[in-house]
């Protein structure tokens, strides 16, 4: 036997002690760093993005902008890479991932940047009263089982994927350096409260072949999937991760997890669809189509 | 690796269980490892402490395959989990000083 591997997901920690508090996690894609004083009540200030601070207390989080940074760009930072890193602040689990509900059940797509979760759940919102959430998930666990919450009203996708999915919003720039576009998901299309999770879907690399490939994958594997694929404050902090992890033991005892590698071609994706349909169908899991 | 060391599991581990695996999160190196059962078997019996010998005395009783086998079974899983720094040298073992004249 042998001992799996594997690096931590979209947690970043950089310890520094600057002169206006001590740093408590960078985030070097967006550079943005926290920071924990004892007198200043900004939870986060912004390197690159001078006077936008942003307030936490226990029910919300609040931004206020004092920068000609593009309003979308600080929407677009506070979304990716600040709320989700909040909401996870105590240990509870946030996913990087997206989803796509219908009635009262909701798939989950986690994985690394660039694997597709947000062209797969796109292509999910032509169905019937279909309801989506992007980029940060928060799982909940209610006694009917595991929910999920999508913590951001929006989505982020580059122009070539809009059109290929025909979305029919035309998005807004998020700023300079952003390809992407983000697309505001209107009230009532949003996965805003509690939605029981049906299956999970981890988005393997791309093989390079046009073949769909869906795996089921056991506890061990399907936990360290989801941890890697959750955010952290301070990946080292002891307390908060033994909180992550156990509930991400518990998400996969009672949700089937599977391994999906999809070619990147959107003539294909009908096809994932169906193939993944297929799979929560036939292990008679809640379906949502 | 020799069988006679002892070894305990690093206290900057932290684990879970799903199923019969064993999640373990280092959180020296933010690197997390997966665990079968009788990794998580071996992860279980460290936690006090001991060596490839001294687990396989124990393992013995509990999986029915040859010594041998199960010793370097143990041996692949101890060498594995000390190559990801998750063992540190057990505070029981005696240390050896040599005098430098």
């Amino acid at each position: 036997m042998s001992v799996r591997t594997a690096k931590l997901g979209p947690t970043s920690l950089v310890l520094d002690m600057p002169h206006f508090g001590n740093l408590l996690w960078e985030d070097e894609l967006s550079g943005t760093r926290t920071y924990g004083t004892a007198s200043d009540p900004d939870l986060v200030r912004f390197v690159s993005l001078t006077g936008v601070t942003v307030d936490v207390d226990l029910r919300s989080m609040r931004h206020s902008v004092r920068t000609s940074a593009a309003a979308t760009e600080v929407a677009h930072i506070l979304e990716s890479y600040v709320f989700p890193r909040i909401a996870a602040h105590d240990g509870r689990l946030v996913l990087h991932g997206s989803t796509v509900a219908q009635s009262n059940v909701a798939l989950i797509f986690v994985g690394q940047t660039g694997r597709g979760k947000t062209t797969l759940m796109s292509s999910f919102r032509t169905m019937q009263d279909a309801r989506i959430g992007d980029d940060s998930l928060l799982c909940s666990f209610p006694p009917e089982g595991p929910a999920i919450t999508a913590i951001n009203r929006s989505f982020r996708l580059l122009p070539d994927s809009l059109d290929a999915l025909s979305v029919p919003e035309a998005g807004s720039a998020i700023g300079k350096g952003w390809s992407k576009r983000r697309i505001e998901i209107k009230p009532g299309s949003a996965v805003d409260t509690p939605v029981r999770i049906g299956a999970l879907f981890s988005l393997a690399p791309e093989t390079g072949s046009d073949e769909i490939i869906i795996s089921e994958l056991g506890p061990g594997n399907a936990c360290m999937e989801v941890i890697g694929n959750s955010f952290a404050v301070d990946p080292k902090a002891a307390g908060p991760a033994k909180k992550r992890m156990d509930a991400a033991a518990k998400l996969v005892e009672t949700v089937p997890c599977f391994s999906l590698s999809y070619p990147r071609n959107y003539e294909r994706l009908p096809a994932v669809q169906r193939a993944i349909l297929e799979v929560v169908s036939a292990r008679q899991l809640p379906n949502p189509a | 690796m020799d069988d006679t060391t002892l070894y305990t599991a690093d206290p900057d581990v932290i684990s879970t269980t799903t199923g019969d695996d064993l999640v373990l999160l280092s959180l020296k190196r933010e690197t997390y490892y997966g665990l079968n059962a009788v990794g998580a078997r071996i992860w279980e019996l460290l936690q006090q402490g001991g060596s490839v010998a001294t687990l396989c005395e124990v393992l013995r009783g509990e999986y029915p395959i040859e010594e041998e086998e199960l010793r370097a079974d143990i041996r692949a899983v101890m060498q594995d989990l000390a190559q990801n720094s998750l063992l540190a040298l057990d505070p029981a073992e005696p240390i050896v000083c040599a005098r430098l004249d």
